[in-house]
């Protein structure tokens, strides 16, 4: 089933270099895709329970999560999204620096729907991103909710 | 009429018999003068005899020789009972008076023969006395010599003796051997350093203790054997009731032995630990005649078995202390590893990919955003440089085995004011101290550990950053303080900021690779202190932490100026 509108991806990452690299991605891709960004997991909560400053903004079709951050990490947020019956449709995407086993592990545990490594130099990476927004965008099947979101 | 004869024999009335059954003292003297009544003389005589051979055979079946003093004529005349038991022939051996004596043992010659004297003299109607005399075959029995005078002069004097020598060798060899037996005994219990003790069935008096019980109770032996029934007042209060059931019930029967450890107080105050056994000494019939036992001192064991279980118990604790040290050291190993294995990686992904992007965009021509890239690739490479070095500082502190000397605090303090001077000046910082105590520690931790937290509160600045370092003492321990005006930090955080890579606060924000606060936790740690937090945000923070006071040492100085820099 093809989207209608553009996805709408919330990235969760306490690094903007990190940030940036993704946006310039995306951006390159040039795909049917709309980039939030949340600096840290507490951000990221705020914005999906839509509290200010983020009242205006849309429920995301999908979450792109780093780990480790400060204040809340990746693991909490996790935590937290998969507890809220209104949240967890919203599939997530574990997207760390951390090819730990014990992270992988751990991330799945709490629901994780996907968890990806960020590759080492840019070509993998923009391949990775290419390959999430084809997935979601054109292959997956969203839930209703989050198409009507 | 050899029927009535033969029972005449056997049932003949005493005063019928021959003169020698006067051993044992029931005939009378007047019996010969009786033989010439009655009927037939030679009837009679031949009875007589008879008996005599008769005698004469049970006494040798026994073991006893007769033989008889005739004074007047001064003969000695032996039995045939004697000559069997002695191994003589009649022939071989003489008749004289003196052949008592010579058979009679030299030893025993001069203490018998004053016996034989006396009796003679007539001192004693009987003589009674163990000797021994030669045998036959040339060795000595021992024999018991009784004798009887049984005729005497009209003047009193003795004319005839008669007498019996029972061989009494066996009796006396099974007495020495048990009085060889019962002095081995008793030497070994008056000796040993245990004691033995022997009291009546029913436990009441004390019959015998050997002299080890005063050395062990403290007490003497002879106020044991008049005053048995007080034996508990010696027994520990704690232990009495114990001990005295445990008696009770062993001297009524309900319990075949007596076995219990209990301790004693000595009329000096001293305690001491005894076992003490005891067991029934049981007679022919199985009745209880006797109580006996053992006593020992076991104070050393005890103290010995205390002791190991004290040291036990030590070891124990050190092993679960060293454990527990080890495992925190080890999780910090592990949170190392995958710091290195991956966080640092992250910066470094950074720089690669930047480069990258740069080249793939840019090329050779830098517009804005080829300058915001090379900003990144700049950024990221200076954080890498600062989290290697932290990293590299926090490992230096695993190995370390520098050893801890006097370190004074104040003049610590004035190097870290030193080391901070830039920033210090750039934030126009207020720092000052109370009298800071000499300790026991590695002067270029507690440098790092006073500038990290010092560092911190000029970093985490709301505004002009007042920061106020103290020390006092309490409860064997140093409590230092660093206080600061800065931003706070919410009391959920106040563990995680200890952790290793734990930020509060995002990029760009405030510089920082996350590793001071671990290195400082790190350090107090190794000076078997403790580090934490007290704080609320906007309201400033007071680091605390603790270090050993193991000497009394106060602050010297009088002078508690503060020290300023601004």
């Amino acid at each position: 089933m093809k989207l209608k509108r553009k996805l709408e991806i919330l990235v969760v990452d306490d690094n903007p270099a990190d940030i940036r690299l993704t946006q310039e991605v995306f951006r390159d891709l040039q795909g049917s895709v709309h980039l939030h960004v949340a600096h840290d997991g507490e951000n990221a909560l705020e914005f999906l329970h839509r509290k200010h400053p983020f009242e205006q903004v849309p429920r995301p079709d999908l979450i792109l999560l780093d780990l480790n951050m400060p204040r809340k990490d990746g693991r909490e947020v996790l935590m937290d999204i998969k507890k809220d019956s209104d949240l967890r449709s919203i599939p997530v995407v574990v997207l760390t620096t951390s090819g730990a086993e014990k992270d992988v592990t751990e991330s799945y545990g709490l629901h994780a729907n996907c968890y990806i490594t960020k590759p080492m130099n840019l070509p993998q990476f923009i391949k990775v991103v290419e390959s999430i927004q084809n997935f979601w965008l054109n292959t997956a099947v969203l839930p209703r909710v989050a198409l009507e979101g | 009429m050899d029927k009535h004869r033969s029972s005449h024999e056997t049932c003949a009335p005493p005063e019928e018999r021959p003169d020698l059954s006067d051993v044992d003292g029931a005939a009378r003297s007047t019996t010969i003068a009786r033989e010439k009544d009655g009927g037939s003389l030679r009837a009679r005589l031949e009875e007589s005899r008879t008996s005599i051979a008769n005698l004469e055979a049970s006494l040798s079946a026994a073991g006893a020789g007769d033989w008889q003093w005739n004074l007047e004529s001064n003969q000695l005349v032996l039995g045939d009972s004697w000559l069997s038991v002695f191994g003589y022939l009649r022939e071989a051996i003489g008749s004289g008076i003196d052949l008592l004596n010579e058979l009679t043992h030299p030893e025993d010659r001069s203490r018998v023969g004053a016996l034989r004297t006396q009796f003679l003299d007539g001192a004693n109607d009987l003589l009674a006395c163990e000797l021994r005399i030669r045998s036959g075959a040339g060795h000595y029995l021992w024999v018991l010599e009784s004798a009887r005078v049984v005729e005497r002069s009209e003047q009193g004097r003795p004319l005839r003796v008669v007498g019996l020598h029972q061989d009494i060798t066996r009796r006396r060899e099974t007495e020495k051997s048990l009085r060889d037996t019962g002095s081995t005994f008793r030497q070994l219990a008056d000796r040993v350093r245990e004691v033995f003790w022997i009291c009546t069935a029913d436990g009441k008096r004390t019959l015998y203790v050997s002299p080890a019980y005063e050395e062990i109770w403290g007490g003497s032996r002879q106020s044991l054997y008049e005053n048995s029934e007080d034996w508990p007042l010696m027994v520990h209060p704690e232990d009495r009731d114990r001990v005295v059931e445990a008696a009770k019930s062993f001297v009524h029967g309900a319990s075949p032995s007596f076995h219990e450890e209990y301790r004693i107080v000595r009329p000096d105050g001293t305690i001491r630990w005894v076992r003490v056994r005891g067991f029934p000494v049981i007679d022919e019939l199985g009745k209880t005649v006797r109580t006996a036992g053992i006593a020992e001192d076991i104070t050393e064991a005890r103290t010995q078995a205390q002791n190991l279980c004290r040291l036990n118990d030590e070891l124990e604790t050190r092993v679960r202390e060293r454990t527990t040290e080890l495992e925190r050291s080890n999780k910090a190993l592990e949170e190392f590893a995958y710091i290195a294995s991956h966080d640092l990686q992250e910066p470094l992904r950074m720089v690669t990919s930047y480069v990258q992007l740069l080249e793939q965009r840019c090329g050779t021509r830098l517009d804005q955003d080829g300058l915001d890239f090379m900003r990144f690739i700049v950024d990221g490479a200076q954080r890498m440089k600062a989290l290697i070095n932290d990293l590299l500082a926090y490992s230096r502190m695993e190995i370390s085995v520098d050893q801890f000397e006097e370190v004074d605090v104040q003049a610590a303090l004035k190097r870290v004011l030193g080391n901070l001077s830039v920033a210090i000046e750039e934030s126009n910082a207020e720092i000052t101290s109370d009298p800071l105590p000499v300790v026991s520690g590695i002067e270029l931790e507690l440098i790092q550990l006073l500038q990290n937290l010092i560092g911190n509160a000029i970093k985490y600045r709301r505004e002009k950053p007042r920061i106020h370092v103290s020390a006092t003492h309490a409860g064997g321990e140093w409590w230092f303080s660093v206080k600061d005006n800065g931003i706070g930090i919410d009391p959920q955080h106040f563990d995680r900021i200890f952790r290793i890579f734990q930020r509060l606060r995002k990029h760009g924000e405030v510089s920082g690779t996350g590793i001071g606060l671990a290195i400082c936790k790190k350090i107090v740690e190794r000076h078997g202190g403790r580090i934490w937090v007290d704080s609320k945000p906007d309201d400033g923070s007071v680091f605390l932490f603790t270090l050993p006071r193991d000497e009394i040492r106060e602050p010297s100085r009088a002078t508690a100026a503060a020290e300023g820099v601004s």
